[in-house]
């Protein structure tokens, strides 16, 4: 154990050594289902930007909504339509003040708001036609992470460790960190595991201190006691285990030999001592900023990295909130300030190590905003727009999806899908299509049904795989 | 699950009755029949269980195990029974009485288990998991549920008292319908409330609705059927025989029964109530007394020199507040009290006058005897701020200011009172717990006429905020010249004080207990709905209408009008009732064995498990049935059985255990993993019920959630049981999850019981099993001294009840030599050696 530590700090490359010493069963005791046919993606960075990015002001176009601007919508549109603040008969459509050009080989539209980001256009897979029917926000969060928008299902993290496993011996094959700043509707039901058993749920890291809770040993614990301790309690857990034959005592011990390597893993994940100084600035790790926001979420990006590196089957990473019921200019402003740069600079890093073929990068909230300005009573003017989940943007990159195109349609004011509908099911349906899944064989039986992420729906978009 | 494109098609070629046909035969339908145990000529068993579970081991050649050692078979029972360790001189008593009976002994510990409150707490905690009892909401917000605890405390209580299973049931679906239902009643059926609720702003109402009863007829059928109904709410179910008409007739159970918090009334919070209302009452006789010696009456006033004429108002205004005008010209405010506000008061000038100054009177009293006085402010404790105060003359609808050059108050709390016509916060301040009028005067710059028909409008605003308003109030103007005192009524000064300490006591009796409890209750008259198919699960497409009813599949209801809930629980426990008994004892022989006689003993149904032991589980059912349906008394004859008392040495490790040839080894629940941590090291706080308690929690782990409070609990709160700890759906204990304790979105009716690093971490590194280190080590290393041996075994038998043998002593003593070594703090070594039993994976096994 000793030997693999000094292995560790001398720095030898963790993936070369995760491939070494590649383990069946991940952190986990349950065996694994394994793959139906061969995965494109190995792992997934999903960058969920909670609270529903305005797609119109960052990815969508619509020069029709701009001159259209303080104009009713026709009623016909409006009929059947539910929203969570807007006052229907006296809303008016709000144009975008930003400016949109075409960027990559592929010509794909972005705003001003990312810069950064537009450097990556031909990586990325722009889907405008995203669409559901659930337009608060944890249900619609629900249904993004779980399929479902009730709570109690698995996040899409848990199916896919449920089903592949994770490489990593010294840490979790699912890890969720967040920037937060109103907090998480679904709280900790946002990396749950739902009625998957425990061990494929998303473990919460920080980015910095202690990294998992109880990770760091008890303060009058020196590391020589802890490893004395682990060695006492195996010995004597082997002892017993002579006399009782009981297989979950073998378990035990081997699991108190991964908690003693991750505690040694897991505060090198968030050791950056390593990385260049040109890197970090890359990623906008020393960027000042007031809340702190900009900081976290660049770190949050690096670890991101670190983490699949590291063999991490799924890492979620939360930026909270994009929920620009008022005050869209500046407020929207200030997310792609947060993460514009991190996130170009994590799709070059992994790009640059030869990660991104294999590793899946997902960019998109629960749903989109109106075109509508919102004109919620008690609102003195109109500067934002209410949840809409008629049609919204999402973009993948790397891990088997084409990159450099842009799919489905929007009508011309931004309000519903006019080409290549996909809704949050077929988006599951391809992301474990791309993880080497059949969406529909995927199953785990609870309460005597077989369950599956994507329910009774869903279906691959063929179009975004390489 | 093959979905809708593999179902359709057969559903579609079979009628319903082609169905059921189909599915008729399946075990779990059949009725329950007695049947008679196997007989031995050759061996004497304690219990026909024995000889169902013997009889399949002899058929594949197989015999039991041997019992268990006695202090293995004390620590069992205990995790079973009360889910704690026993301590090391209960353990000793029962070895002591094993020599001399071991039979006698080990029935005896089974009654003082029984018996035991905490028995109540471990199989509450069973059955909540069932009950999918939180104390939030769920969702965004995750509001608290400040009373979900009367339910739980419900539950307990009723399994301590044995309360026959059909009651316990009957109360928990229909509680609220039974005749002159009981306030247990009410709180029992407060089941059904524990389900989550989505309020959050915007949401869609009638769909969370809908999903409520969705998941009470799941709840239902995991709970008493066994079955999977839920399965049928988008299409017909696609392996039993339940349709979707059929899903929605039992939909209609439930479809008008609404959330109801009822008040209830505990004995022991109403004694506690009136203890506090006799020292209360004490204390104000008390003080009464005094002010009698002193003078019984209400002193008589002083007037003012000065003639003041009060207006007359027609009109007042402020928004958030009533204001009413009253007799005596005077304002009187009432209502919501607005943290900050402004009156504005108008009065016609009748006679054309001049006036030189303004008087604002803010009235209060002192009351008389027990009748409470008022004090001047709207305040907490009756305080109020004038922070501005102008006066204008409005004529032919021309409003003008009248200048104000000075003011003077009677009582000021230190501030200057100019202040409150110069616009500040702050102003004519009169500190609280004033009973006495206080006046402030105006002085005009100038003497100001007033043609008639013109009008006076004073605006006066408290700006300060903490609704720190008047309350009532005069004005009046005065045309004489100056000084102007702003005298007052004034009272007796030793008179007030004696006063004023009674008006404090009557303002803030000790509050009445206000206990609610989560209750259900039917909908009555024209706001009933009628139920309908709702086409593949959305509400909004309305099919079929339906009315209440049962699966055909299973025995008929009794014939009603109108079926409601209370039929509904009633027919769960008719007497041919094929699946309640046989699913409520294969729940319990599960808690007592690891495993169920049917191992999926949530899925009776064609999918589910076969029974390993058929008539084992058919005779134990009608027993239960036959015994009145005594939780208590099943559970006895469960563990006295042969069966219960083997080994659970895996002499055979090749052999699987269905057939039960030892008893199984699992790991404890969640929440004991944590109870027995404090109670081995003597931290365990038994207190049992009341409000959810909060031990400590990392800031970064209670912060995921939207507006999270996490009010850490402080002294023996923090050493309650694994049950009590507050569940906040948002925020689950974490160490709870990593044990595989349910997240309580739907009924579970079986936990994991996972293995993991993070359950390795937790057991190493969390502050509050390492606290129980720290205490049991610092209590050994205190007993034992230098004694290092005495101190293991004392350790092995606080923590496995039982002896180590000379390979586990040798081996814990030399990792203790090694960290005395490290630590040079012979205390900080034992709290190390303690650290490592606590760790042992038997140490969290019950074996």
């Amino acid at each position: 154990m000793a030997s693999r530590r000094r292995f560790l700090s001398n720095g030898i490359g963790s993936l070369a050594l995760a491939s070494m010493l590649r383990d069946d069963g991940l952190l986990a005791s349950e065996p694994t289902r394994g793959p139906h046919f061969a995965p494109k993606a190995k792992r997934c960075i999903y960058l969920f930007m909670e609270g529903g990015p305005s797609q119109m002001d960052l990815f969508d176009p619509k020069p029709k909504l701009n001159e259209l601007d303080g104009q009713p919508m026709p009623d016909s549109l409006l009929e059947g339509v539910k929203f969570a603040f807007t006052q229907k008969d006296s809303a008016r459509l709000l144009g975008s003040p930003r400016t949109f050009q075409k960027y990559g080989e592929c010509g794909m539209d972005m705003s001003d708001l990312l810069p950064h980001l537009s450097k990556h256009a031909d990586d990325i897979a722009l889907i405008r036609s995203m669409h559901c029917e659930q337009f608060n926000h944890l249900p619609g969060q629900l249904l993004m992470l779980t399929g479902t928008p009730f709570r109690g299902w698995p996040t899409l993290g848990s199916w896919i460790n449920y089903g592949l496993g994770s490489p990593s011996r010294d840490l979790p094959g699912y890890v969720a960190m967040t920037t937060l700043g109103r907090g998480l509707p679904g709280g900790a039901a946002s990396w749950s595991s739902g009625f998957l058993p425990s061990n494929y749920a998303g473990s919460l890291f920080r980015n910095e201190g202690s990294p998992v809770l109880n990770l760091a040993n008890p303060s009058s614990i020196s590391p020589e006691m802890q490893q004395r301790t682990i060695e006492a309690v195996n010995e004597l857990n082997r002892q017993r285990f002579s006399e009782v034959k009981h297989p979950e005592i073998a378990s035990r011990i081997k699991n108190y030999e991964l908690a003693y390597r991750m505690q040694s893993a897991a505060p090198e994940l968030i050791d950056l001592s390593d990385e260049p100084e040109s890197l970090k600035e890359a990623y906008g790790l020393n960027r000042e900023d007031k809340t702190g926001f900009q900081s976290s979420f660049a770190r949050n990006c690096l670890l991101a990295r670190r983490l699949v590196e590291r063999g991490t089957r799924f890492v979620t990473l939360f930026l909270s909130t994009w929920d620009q019921h008022s005050k869209l200019d500046s407020e929207l402003a200030t997310n792609t300030q947060i993460s514009d740069q991190p996130v170009a600079a994590l799709l070059q890093d992994l790009k640059e190590r030869g990660l991104l073929d294999e590793t899946l990068v997902v960019w998109g909230g629960e749903f989109g905003r109106t075109p509508l300005g919102e004109n919620r009573s008690g609102f003195k003017t109109v500067t934002g727009r209410d949840h809409h989940p008629y049609s919204f943007s999402v973009w993948m990159a790397g891990g088997g999806v084409k990159g450099g195109q842009t799919i489905g349609q929007t009508d011309e004011i931004g309000w519903g899908v006019e080409k290549d509908p996909v809704h949050i099911h077929d988006l599951h349906a391809t992301i474990l299509h791309l993880f080497g899944f059949d969406h529909e064989e995927l199953t785990y039986r609870f309460q005597g049904r077989d369950f599956r992420l994507t329910d009774v729906h869903g279906k691959v978009v063929k179009k975004l795989l390489a | 699950m093959k979905l809708l494109s593999t179902w359709l098609l057969p559903s579609l070629l079979l009628t319903g009755s082609q169905l059921i046909a189909k599915d008729a035969d399946h075990w779990a339908f059949q009725s329950i029949e007695s049947p008679a145990a196997p007989y031995f000529s050759d061996r004497a068993l304690p219990s026909p269980i024995d000889a169902f579970v013997l009889d399949r081991l002899q058929s594949e050649r197989l015999d039991f195990s041997p019992e268990a050692p006695p202090e293995i078979l004390y620590r069992r029972l205990n995790l079973d029974l009360v889910g704690l360790l026993p301590s090391p001189e209960t353990l000793a008593g029962f070895l002591e009485a094993w020599q001399r009976d071991p039979d006698k002994a080990y029935a005896a510990a089974v009654d003082e288990l029984l018996a035991s409150p905490h028995f109540g707490e471990n199989w509450a905690r069973h059955w909540l998991d069932l009950a999918r009892y939180g104390d939030s909401d769920g969702y965004l917000g995750d509001t608290l549920r400040p009373w979900a605890w009367v339910y739980r405390d419900w539950v307990i209580e009723a399994i301590n008292r044995d309360q026959p299973f059909d009651q316990f049931s009957i109360e928990q679906l229909a509680g609220d319908l039974l005749p002159d239902a009981t306030q247990d009643q009410k709180i029992a059926v407060g089941f059904h409330r524990n389900n989550l609720k989505n309020t959050e702003a915007g949401a869609d109402r009638e769909l969370d609705r809908t999903r409520r009863i969705v998941d009470r007829i799941a709840t239902t059928g995991t709970t008493w059927l066994g079955l999977s109904v839920a399965c049928a709410e988008c299409h017909d179910h696609k392996h039993d025989p339940i349709s979707q008409k059929e899903f929605y007739q039992l939909y209609s159970f439930f479809n008008n029964t609404t959330d109801s918090d009822v008040s209830v009334r505990f004995e022991e919070e109403w004694a506690a109530y009136e203890k506090r209302r006799s020292v209360w009452e004490a204390e104000l006789t008390k003080l009464e007394t005094a002010l009698t010696a002193y003078d019984p009456d209400p002193p008589a006033s002083e007037k003012s020199s000065t003639t003041w004429t009060g207006i007359i108002p027609d009109k007042v205004e402020a928004a958030g507040t009533d204001l009413a005008i009253q007799e005596d010209g005077s304002i009187l405010a009432s209502g919501k009290t607005p943290s900050t506000i402004s009156y504005f008061v108008e009065a016609p000038v009748k006679e054309a006058k001049t006036i030189t100054a303004i008087r604002v009177e803010a009235l209060g009293s002192f009351g008389e005897g027990r009748e409470q006085g008022s004090p001047v402010g709207r305040g907490k404790d009756g305080e109020f701020v004038l922070s501005m105060f102008f006066p204008d003359l409005i004529v032919e609808g021309k409003a003008r200011r009248i200048p104000v050059t000075s003011a003077s108050a009677t009582h000021h709390d230190g501030q200057d009172v100019s202040e409150a016509f110069t616009s500040s916060l702050e102003g004519w301040r009169v500190a609280s717990n004033t009973y006495q009028t206080q006046t402030i005067v105006f002085e005009l710059s100038k003497p100001t006429e007033l043609p008639a028909g013109s009008r006076l409008k004073f605006s006066l605003g408290q700006k300060f905020g903490t609704g720190n308003s008047l309350q009532h109030f005069r004005i009046s103007t005065s045309s004489e010249s100056a000084p102007f005192e702003p005298t007052t009524e004034t009272v007796d000064p030793r008179w007030a004080a004696l006063r004023l300490p009674i008006e404090k006591k009557l303002a803030n009796p000790p509050a009445k207990p206000d206990s609610k409890a989560q209750s259900l209750v039917e909908v009555v008259g024209s706001e009933r709905r009628n139920a309908f198919i709702h086409e593949r699960g959305d509400y909004t497409r309305q099919g079929e209408q339906v009315s209440s009813g049962t699966p055909a599949i299973l025995p008929p209801m009794q014939p009603a009008e109108s079926p409601d809930r209370l039929a509904l629980a009633r027919w769960l426990f008719s007497p041919d009732h094929p699946l309640t008994a046989r699913v409520t004892v294969n729940r319990i022989w599960q808690h007592l064995f690891g495993d169920g006689i049917v191992r999926t003993s949530d899925d009776f149904g064609t999918h589910g498990d076969l029974p390993t032991h058929p008539e084992l589980l058919d005779w134990i059912a009608s027993e239960f049935q036959r015994n009145g349906w005594s939780r208590k008394d099943l559970i006895r004859s469960i563990v006295l059985s042969s069966t219960y008392r083997q080994a659970s040495t895996n002499t055979n490790p090749d052999l699987p255990n269905s057939l039960l040839w030892r008893q199984n080894s699992f790991r404890v629940p969640a929440e004991t993993v944590r109870d027995i941590h404090l109670v081995a090291s003597g931290l365990f706080e038994p207190k049992i019920g009341g409000p959810g308690v909060h031990p400590p929690l990392p800031d970064f782990v209670a912060a995921v959630g939207r507006s999270v409070k996490w009010p850490e609990s402080k002294g023996p709160d923090r050493y309650r049981r694994g049950m009590y700890i507050f569940l906040k759906r948002t925020v689950l204990y974490p160490m709870l999850t990593a044990f595989d304790a349910p997240d309580t979105s739907a009924a579970c009716s079986r936990r994991d019981k996972t293995n993991t690093p993070m359950q390795a971490l937790t057991l190493l590194n969390d502050p509050v099993f390492y606290e129980c280190a720290e205490t049991l080590g610092r209590a050994m290393n205190e007993k034992h001294g230098a004694n290092i041996e005495s101190a293991i075994d004392d350790l092995f038998l606080r923590c496995l009840n039982r002896p180590p043998d000379a390979g586990e002593h040798d081996t814990l003593l030399s990792a203790h030599n090694d960290f005395a070594g490290f630590s040079k703090d012979p205390e900080l070594a034992m709290i190390a050696t303690t650290r490592v039993v606590m760790n042992l994976d038997e140490f969290v096994t019950r074996d």
